[in-house]
């Protein structure tokens, strides 16, 4: 994989701006829930930690 | 009924780092039972769009039913605004604060970001240009921005000096 932004340049634009983004997208797989729920839940715990301390 | 669990903008965040997806879960609400949970997640995750890696900064209310320990995540900002009333001023201020603590963690060569909406009205844009103007303060600038066949429109920033 090209990290680099001219990667992005090097692309023939053109032949691209008619399909982008969806299809072309490619994301890591979904946050799962549990981790969602985990994060969501530490951040409650410290925000409740906070307003008691 | 939802009251505020966040009162200002957090000075500082904590990043969780997984696989490639950068993340910062920020409280916003709670239910007056407290039965259901309501947060701002600020995500900056690694993606590849045609074959060239980047990172995609995308945001989500998230909001969790501990009764039955659902999830939902809202991307459209009506479906949000009756869980976000009360500390509605405070979201923008906050995705803008996380973004600078993800972007300057990661430090991203390119970062994507599109709409959720298709032809999004023009007042919503204003708060995305306030996410860009963010991310230029942080040394990128907008590589190629436009509307997608699906009518949503997208930028590409890339660290300055990087074109």
């Amino acid at each position: 994989m090209r990290p680099k932004a001219d990667a992005v340049n090097a692309l023939n634009w053109p032949d691209y701006e008619g399909s982008m983004p969806l299809p072309s997208i490619v994301r890591p797989r979904g946050d799962s829930k549990a981790r969602l729920a985990a994060r969501l839940h530490e951040a409650f715990e410290t925000a409740k930690h906070r307003q008691t301390v | 009924m939802f009251i505020p669990v966040l009162h200002s903008v957090p000075g500082k965040f904590t990043i969780h780092s997984d696989g490639g997806r950068t993340s910062v879960t920020i409280p916003l609400t709670t239910r007056e039972d407290d039965d259901v949970q309501v947060a701002l997640d600020v995500r900056l995750w690694r993606a590849y769009w045609h074959g060239v890696a980047m990172h995609e900064f995308k945001f989500a209310i998230v909001v969790r039913d501990a009764v039955t320990d659902e999830i939902a995540e809202i991307f459209d900002r009506n479906a949000a605004a009756d869980y976000i009333a009360p500390v509605r001023r405070l979201v923008l201020p906050c995705v803008c604060s996380a973004a600078k603590a993800l972007v300057e963690t990661v430090r991203p060569d390119v970062i994507y970001r599109a709409t959720y909406l298709t032809r999004p009205p023009p007042d919503t844009l204003s708060k995305h240009r306030i996410i860009t103007d963010t991310i230029v303060e942080l040394g990128y600038q907008v590589l190629r921005d436009g509307t997608d066949p699906h009518g949503r429109r997208f930028w590409l920033m890339a660290k300055s000096g990087d074109r």
